[in-house]
């Protein structure tokens, strides 16, 4: 039985919402794929405490109470934070952090490490250390004071990882203080509040 | 770089939003800019206060000091010279100023039993004998001092001592005196007396007011978006120096600066240059053993100089620290001779002409020149620094002065362009009253005109053709290309309109080599081509042929670049001849 151009219309439409939903799915699917690939990749990579901008600069978040910028965050077994205990400065000073380790599941063996770029110095605390037994829902917390010895950004990153043997396995965490640069506008590592641009500076350094 | 990992995730969702067809409002998030503290006034109250019941304090203002940098520390502190004093009350307000003297001595009133006081000694001056203001970085502006309390129940005696270690203050304090000590000099040397035997040498009374950026531990190559080899540097255009102190933090065994005093007069040196000279200097990295451009060359030869003309020692001393051979050992550092000619750069080896590239070459000839003779602590017979077939030239410092700032016979004439030893030694000939430099020119390779750089030419010349070596090893990129060897540098004035240049092309010997044209306009940096009014750079090697440009150009000076390299990579010729045209006419060197 013929079917009438009513029904011959609809079936039409719905084949055509129906391509155009599964074209948005796929697209939609492929962004978040690439996006969770690169998460992978850089999660993956070794850490490279000379270059501590390299994971995901791109997307930081800065809250502007703290002057912390979220760098980056995996939901792995163990998720880790910042915490400011005291006014992070913009310019210099002296400033305590917390670091945050969150265990969502047993951890035999858990590393933790403060990377702290140049112009940055310990005062009190301890860079890195090593955690046993850590229990599921344990919060683990390890302050540090600093000073930054000069205009930022200051590159201060905490990154916690259970270990496996003796290897950092998956999470990684990575943190960045500062207070004026916008890198998610793709602005150059400029000191805070430096009048002038690097590339000013570099044309005219006589030295 | 896959472009997808370029784009920040927060653009995601406007991407998807686009995709999907709606649009949505993206909130803009404007981050504060930290502002920049303004320079806090010099101490008003000068000359001090008196009260009318008052109590006297007096003290002495010294710094400890650091041998080799960040060696031990010196059993004998030095004096805090010519520094501000400020005294504040309780609230912070400034209620009495003073001056240390030339032996860190200060004395001031204050009202008899009000209370106790705070006395600052900075590391800043803004006075006759010295203008310079230390500072920790160009964001705070904040001065670097040491402080006290002091009561006003009676009279006081301070002894205020700013640490070599811990904070490491006395950094500031030493940088502070170092530039106190080039005015001393300069007070000395080109004071109306010593000027007077040169005509147009100006009467030097004290500098400008510089602002020093030094923080300890802290590494100025930040500030250059640089890694983390330490640097100190003149910023140009500006009244800035910045100090290295130290690395990442550690002031006791990395590279810093706030104790070197070579390096520190250094880049007071290049201040000097921009307050009372003229610089054509590109800047950028320069080393001792490398043939650098002539403008370069003399910018740093001449620091180099002036910091051993202030601190009267043959040496340029740049300490390292110790970092590179772990705990325990002594600091290393790094001494550059100026009586002794190193390999790379002596005459018997080197051709004439290439000491105008060479910094340490233009170091030694302004050393040699105006160098006390016999040096104390120098050596007897056969001692280099002692020979005295060398040492036949006895100029005052003012010579110097004379050529390096006038505007008669100097730097600062209208003619001036292109500034290096080339043209200072022009000048330094036609000085009424100067001596003949031609044996240390001779010892350091200088050439006493302009025949090596910027050389000027006639048009119409006659003349035959130029030869030009070629750099066998050079794959004919600027990197490689040796300033000296493998390029001539012709200075000409373009009087506006049509400007075309011509080089025609000769081979000498039996492999044929390649010429380029490149035509450079007034400051330019070798190399970087946004420079250049004009390049012809084709593969150019059978007897004849030609590079040409045919601007239009507006008037001005301007740099013609002749460079000489292999017709392919390593297998060059050594040299060529080539014939240079400029709007038809010949044009020959005319030094």
């Amino acid at each position: 039985m013929p079917k009438r151009k009513q029904d011959i219309l609809r079936d039409r439409r719905s084949a055509a919402i129906a391509a155009l939903g599964a074209l948005m799915i796929l697209a939609i699917a492929w962004i978040v794929a690439m996006q969770d690939l690169h998460s992978l990749s850089q999660s993956l990579a070794a850490p490279d405490p000379t270059d501590p901008l390299h994971p995901r600069w791109d997307a930081a978040k800065r809250d502007p109470a703290t002057a912390i910028h979220k760098i980056h965050k995996t939901e792995g077994v163990i998720l880790s934070e910042i915490e400011a205990l005291t006014d992070v400065p913009r310019v210099t000073g002296a400033f305590k952090l917390k670091g945050v380790a969150r265990a969502r599941a047993p951890v035999s063996e858990m590393r933790y490490s403060w990377i702290l770029s140049e112009n940055v110095r310990v005062r009190a605390g301890e860079t890195q250390g090593l955690v046993a037994g850590v229990k599921a829902g344990d919060r683990r917390e390890f302050e540090i004071e600093l000073e930054a010895l000069a205009p930022g950004p200051h590159r201060v990153i905490f990154r916690a990882w259970r270990m496996k043997g003796g290897e950092p396995v998956g999470n990684s965490a990575h943190y960045v203080i500062d207070g004026e640069t916008p890198a998610a506008q793709g602005a150059a590592r400029v000191p805070i509040g430096s009048p002038r641009s690097p590339e000013d500076m570099r044309k005219n350094a006589v030295q | 770089m896959n472009a997808f990992k370029r784009l920040p995730i927060a653009a995601v969702p406007g991407l998807l939003a686009g995709f999907l067809g709606f649009s949505c409002s993206t909130k803009k998030v404007n981050i504060p800019v930290t502002p920049v503290a303004p320079i806090a006034s010099y101490c008003p109250h000068l000359p001090s206060r008196t009260f009318p019941s008052p109590v006297t304090i007096s003290g002495v203002a010294q710094y400890q000091f650091r041998n080799n940098g960040n060696g031990t520390v010196n059993g004998t502190p030095n004096p805090v010279r010519h520094a501000e004093v400020e005294v504040l009350d309780a609230a912070g307000g400034i209620v009495q100023c003073a001056e240390t003297d030339g032996s860190g001595a200060f004395s001031f009133q204050l009202p008899a039993g009000t209370g106790d006081y705070t006395v600052k000694v900075n590391a800043r001056a803004n006075n006759a004998n010295v203008k310079a203001y230390v500072m920790n970085n160009p964001t705070d502006n904040s001065y670097h001092s040491i402080s006290t309390s002091v009561g006003t129940a009676e009279s006081a005696s301070l002894t205020m001592t700013a640490p070599a270690t811990g904070s490491v203050v006395a950094g500031a304090f030493n940088i502070l005196d170092k530039i106190l000590d080039a005015n001393v000099f300069l007070r000395a040397h080109a004071s109306a007396a010593e000027c007077a035997a040169f005509a147009g040498c100006p009467t030097f009374t004290v500098a400008p007011l510089a602002y020093v950026y030094w923080t300890a531990g802290f590494n100025p190559n930040a500030y250059l978006g640089g890694g983390a080899g330490g640097v100190s540097f003149f910023l140009k255009g500006t009244n800035e120096l910045y100090i290295l102190g130290g690395i990442a933090g550690d002031v006791d065994s990395s590279d810093c600066d706030h104790f070197d005093n070579s390096i520190i007069l250094h880049e007071y040196g290049h201040f000097i240059e921009a307050s009372y000279s003229a610089s054509d200097s590109p800047g950028g990295r320069h080393a001792p053993n490398e043939v650098i451009d002539p403008r370069l060359a003399w910018s740093e030869g001449f620091a180099n100089f002036f910091q051993a003309a202030v601190t009267g020692k043959a040496v340029y001393r740049d300490t390292e620290g110790n970092v590179s051979c772990g705990t325990g050992c002594t600091q290393a550092f790094h001494d550059e001779d100026l009586e002794t000619v190193e390999a790379y750069d002596d005459p018997a080896t080197m051709a004439a002409g290439e000491g105008n590239f060479r910094e340490f070459a233009i170091s030694r000839l302004l050393w040699d020149a105006i160098d006390p003779h016999p040096v104390s602590g120098e050596g007897g017979a056969g001692d280099p620094r002692n020979d005295l077939a060398f040492e036949t030239v006895q100029s005052p410092f003012a010579e110097v002065w004379t050529v390096f700032t006038g505007a008669v016979t100097g730097f600062k004439s209208a003619s001036a362009r292109f500034r290096s030893s080339g043209l200072f030694l022009s000048f330094q000939r036609a000085v009424a009253g100067g001596q003949d430099w031609a044996t240390i020119r001779a010892r350091e390779g200088l050439s006493g005109d302009q025949r090596d750089f910027a050389t000027p030419v006639a048009v119409p010349g006659a003349c035959g053709p130029q030869t030009l070596q070629v750099n066998g090893g050079t794959n004919g990129s600027f990197e490689a290309s040796n300033l000296f060897y493998d390029n001539d540098f012709h200075a000409h004035y373009h009087a506006s309109g049509p400007l075309t240049v011509r080089v025609e092309y000769s081979q000498l010997g039996g492999t044929p080599a390649d010429i380029d044209l490149i035509v450079w306009k007034n400051g330019f940096t070798y190399g970087k081509l946004g420079d250049a009014l004009a390049t012809s750079r084709r593969s150019r090697s059978t007897d004849g042929s030609t590079e040409q440009i045919s601007v239009t150009a507006p008037a001005g000076w301007y740099m013609i670049n002749v460079m000489g390299l292999p017709h392919s990579t390593g297998a060059g010729g050594t040299a060529m001849s080539y014939d240079l045209y400029i709007n038809g006419q010949k044009a020959c060197p005319d030094p």
